[in-house]
């Protein structure tokens, strides 16, 4: 142990009911790096950083932090230790300002009068030396997801964060956002902070971070030097073999039109109209990807197409059928799938075991007289799980104690499951590790090639110029443009993004 | 699971001893023996075989309007109206019970049937104006008490419904009573028997009925409906994601709607069982009596689980049956029982409140960390 280890966690052991999350887990945060942890879903990545953040207890282990053996009971320990956390999902209250969601819990007082002067001199300062540019006083419900990841920065700075432990920063974030991101986070370790960054992203971790560890089931595979490795060594260390070769996609030709969006209107949650005149024609056997930035009206897209908001105008055709008042249910019986973009609020019920939640829409197949057959049930999930390597392999087990990705799994797995002719995938792989990733890749183009329609809602442009045949991107509630996915380069869709189409 | 078990187990049991310490308290800076006063608690409720049954009989009640609150909440929805459903069940009881003339086999069944299908129509209404309008339950249920409270006295000022010269309505007819060994006890052999059985006859002087066993099987059946069913499975879903529940097409208005109707039938069958059972008629109400509301606290102690709702049904209407013992021997003031029985309830109930509270937030901040 030197002066220049800011964290050091000593044989950490985590035991939850049914796994054993963390196995003697040696960790090593240098002051003044940046710090990848990489793994498999599942792997225990969350739970270690947790434990470091003080929002679960390990069984066993030290926790070193600048050469002084801590214990650390509850977040509020870790930021007297100037640890902070951002979270995947993201914990700002929406109809505050920016500046009112820094502040909370350490606001400065005048006599118990807030001092707002104060405070905002202190955010303008902290976003000004890092590149976070935010505007102060817009309010959280009306910034995009990547100013809102800026919030979270500034609040865990703001509260004197040295130690930053950020989990799946990126996920949310378009390539261009990646960017800026990297640039922030090379600022922030050259003032002196140190960063732990998890990522399923390797091509990121070889762009900004110095140092990785790989953890796999549990335990540390290996801890190294980024300049080492490549992306393809990394991935084969993660996974423990080769990863497989590059998801094959054949570019047949497309099929007769299956969905047709005509001229859609859609607002969203406060009455602004997000969605401005969509048409779209998605035809059976092709992925066509709908791309841009996070906020331009994907969400009301999706959720339109869900059958769970309403159009305020325009037609919705599924095989020259008008399916533009169908409910949840008879869109799905007349075979649309649709994986939404939020699992925990729209996409899994965390009480539910793994069966359970798989069931949620087929569980009409297993009624008998008033009865459920849950033995069946149960039964038919256990196929499905080795399918889609959803660990632990267990039908009964709680949605809510699972890995993130593994719980994105499942829902994958129920909406693949009765072969959809049509499909709306939003962001079907954020948050898989890069094995799982290119499996539910390989079943959408499988998918495709058995005749279906899907409608790819994502912005990881490899992902995108992988699988899809055609492009379409949309901006401030328009498509701009539609292209073949051959015709557009990564240069011409990141200008896309910016509303820029020639 | 099992650990969380054992700590809502010693939550419980400490809240109980901290009540019963609470309680004692007041006794005491009233001059009253606490320990005295729990030891006649204890013998007023195990002191004689009758007591037991006593207890039990008068649980009868509290086991319905528990149940209802439980399947409600299971849906996410809270239902405060069980103490009017309660009243239209009973209302409709004490009218099929003395209008309809039937053998017994088919009048009993039929007057529960009716009283449940009165009950879920008050429920149901809740569950609509929910469903449809967004009217929130908490509101239409307590406005819904009112309701059937003034039928309940609207309809006993009639003649035909009301008996002559008295506040109440007629008698339901022999036909639609559920006491057991009513007979027995007017008959010559009871006599012989009693010495006989001096133990067991005890027992059978408390007025036991049918109600007792239709309120174990009526918590079975709500075990299996919430566990086995089609139905539980969608009352769950939508109890613990509405939002996922309906993207997933799970009709969410409906069972909104029809876990009402549920409540409100299991509320109802609780007022026909305490109308055939015990009182035999409805009468005028100055205010609510209470079934209902004690629903909730029932509901909340036996963690909406049936079984717990039968264990905390019987706590609770042990605890009043044997407070009646302490004021008749101590003559301690109603008001000291009706402090330390609220003081009980508040202590039970606060724990188990904080405990859902911490636990919510602990969930939540569990699933924004699940990756
Ligand atoms: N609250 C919990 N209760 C029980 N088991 C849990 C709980 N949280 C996590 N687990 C289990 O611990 C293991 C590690 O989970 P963790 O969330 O740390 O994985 P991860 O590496 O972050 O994965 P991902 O990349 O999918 O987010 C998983 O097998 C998971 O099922
Ligand atoms: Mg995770």
């Amino acid at each position: 142990m030197t002066e220049t280890d800011a964290v050091k966690l000593t044989n950490i052991t985590k035991r939850f009911p049914s796994v054993l999350a963390n196995d003697n887990i040696n960790f090593v945060l240098k002051k003044g790096e940046i710090h990848a942890l990489l793994g498999e879903n599942g792997a225990g990545k969350t739970t270690l950083m947790n434990i470091l953040y003080g929002l679960q207890r390990a069984d066993s282990g030290t926790i070193e932090v600048y050469g002084r053996p801590v214990s650390i009971h509850n977040p509020n320990d870790a930021l007297s230790l100037k640890i902070g956390m951002v979270h995947q999902h993201f914990m700002l209250f929406e109809p505050f300002t920016v500046i009112e969601n820094i502040m909370l819990g350490r606001e400065i007082h005048q006599c118990g009068v807030l001092d707002r002067k104060k405070a905002r001199k202190k955010v303008v300062d902290l976003s000004e030396s890092f590149g976070l540019t935010v505007d102060p006083d817009s309010y959280i419900s009306e910034i995009s997801v990547a100013m809102q990841q800026r919030v979270e920065l500034l609040r865990i700075l703001y509260q004197g964060a040295d130690i930053l432990i950020l989990d799946e920063p990126t996920a949310v974030l378009s390539p261009q956002e990646i960017v800026e991101f990297g640039a922030i986070l090379r600022k922030l370790v050259t003032s002196g902070k140190s960063v732990i960054v998890i990522t399923h992203k390797l091509k990121e971790i070889i762009d900004f971070a110095d140092r990785c560890t790989v953890v796999s089931r549990g335990k540390v595979v290996n801890t190294l030097s980024v300049s080492d490795v490549d992306a393809h060594a990394l991935a084969s260390m993660m996974i423990g073999h080769e990863l497989q070769a590059q998801v094959q996609s054949h570019k047949n030709a497309p099929g007769p039109r299956l969905l047709s969006l005509q001229n859609i209107y859609a607002e969203d949650d406060r009455g602004h109209t997000a969605v401005q005149g969509v048409t779209l024609d998605v035809h059976a056997g092709e992925i066509l990807a709908l791309t841009g930035v996070d906020g331009n009206g994907q969400r009301e897209i999706i959720e339109v197409l869900a059958g769970v908001r309403k159009a305020s105008s325009g037609s919705i055709l599924l095989r020259d059928q008008e399916i533009q008042n169908y409910s949840p249910r008879m869109l799905y019986e007349s075979g649309c799938a649709n994986i939404p973009e939020d699992r925990h609020k729209d996409g899994l019920v965390f009480k539910f075991t793994v069966a359970e939640n798989i069931a949620l829409r087929t569980y009409r197949n297993y009624v008998e007289g008033p009865f459920l057959r849950f033995d069946k049930m149960n039964h038919d999930a256990v196929s499905l799980i080795q399918d889609f390597n959803i660990y632990p392999a267990d039908p009964m087990h709680a949605v809510g104690e699972m890995s993130g990705g593994n719980q994105q799994k499942v829902i994958i797995a129920r909406e693949l499951v009765d072969n959809p002719e049509f499909i709306v995938a939003a962001h079907p792989t954020r948050g898989l590790d890069v094995g799982a990733a290119s499996y539910v890749q390989q079943s959408l183009v499988q998918e495709k090639e058995r005749g279906a329609a899907i409608l790819l809602i994502s912005f990881d442009l490899d992902e995108i110029l992988q699988i899809a045949n055609r492009i379409a991107i949309i901006y401030n509630g328009k498509i701009i443009a539609v292209k073949s996915a051959s015709d557009l380069t990564r240069e011409q869709l990141g200008l896309g993004f910016a509303g820029i189409a020639e | 699971m099992k650990k969380r078990n054992l700590t809502r187990t010693i939550t419980l049991v400490s809240a109980i001893l901290l009540g019963f310490t609470a309680g004692g308290i007041f006794l005491f800076f009233s001059g009253y023996s606490p320990l005295r006063a729990l030891e006649k608690l204890f013998l007023g409720i195990f002191g004689r075989p009758r007591y037991v049954i006593w207890v039990m009989v008068r649980a009868v009640p509290l086991v319905l309007t528990g149940l209802s609150v439980a399947v409600a909440y299971k849906a996410g929805l809270f239902n405060i109206g069980a103490e009017g459903q309660f009243i239209i069940g009973a209302l409709v009881a004490a009218l099929v019970g003395y209008h309809v003339r039937l053998p017994m086999v088919l009048h009993i069944p039929f007057v529960f049937l009716c009283s449940m299908i009165g009950g879920a129509v008050f429920g149901g209404i809740a569950g609509i104006l929910k469903a449809r309008y967004g009217i929130q339950e908490v509101i239409s249920t307590i406005l819904l008490n009112w309701i059937a409270l003034y039928s309940n006295n609207f309809l006993l000022k009639f003649p035909g419904i009301k008996r002559p010269d008295s506040e109440a309505s007629f008698q339901v007819r022999e036909t639609a009573q559920i006491d057991l060994f009513a007979r027995f006890k007017t008959s010559d052999s009871w006599i012989p028997f009693q010495m006989e059985n001096p133990a067991i006859a005890d027992a059978l002087k408390a007025s036991l009925s049918m109600g007792v066993f239709v309120a174990i099987l009526a918590a079975i059946i709500v075990h299996y409906l919430l566990k086995r069913t089609t139905l539980g499975y969608q009352i769950r879903a939508v109890g613990f994601n509405e939002n996922a529940s309906r993207y997933q097409g799970i009709p969410v208005n409906w069972i909104k709607s029809g876990s009402l109707a549920i409540s409100g039938a299991l509320a109802g069958l609780g007022g026909s069982l305490h109308v055939l059972g015990v009182t035999k008629e409805v009468s005028r109400l100055a205010i609510m009596e209470g079934f209902g509301f004690d629903g909730i606290s029932v509901a909340l102690i036996g963690a909406s689980n049936p079984l717990g709702i039968l264990l905390s049904s019987f706590f609770f209407s042990g605890i009043r049956y044997g407070a009646v013992s302490v004021q008749r021997d101590l003559g301690t003031p109603t008001e000291i029982i009706n402090i330390t029985i609220g003081t009980i309830v508040f202590f039970v109930a606060i724990p188990y409140l904080f405990e859902r509270i911490m636990l919510a937030i602990k969930k939540r901040k569990e699933q924004k960390n699940a990756n």
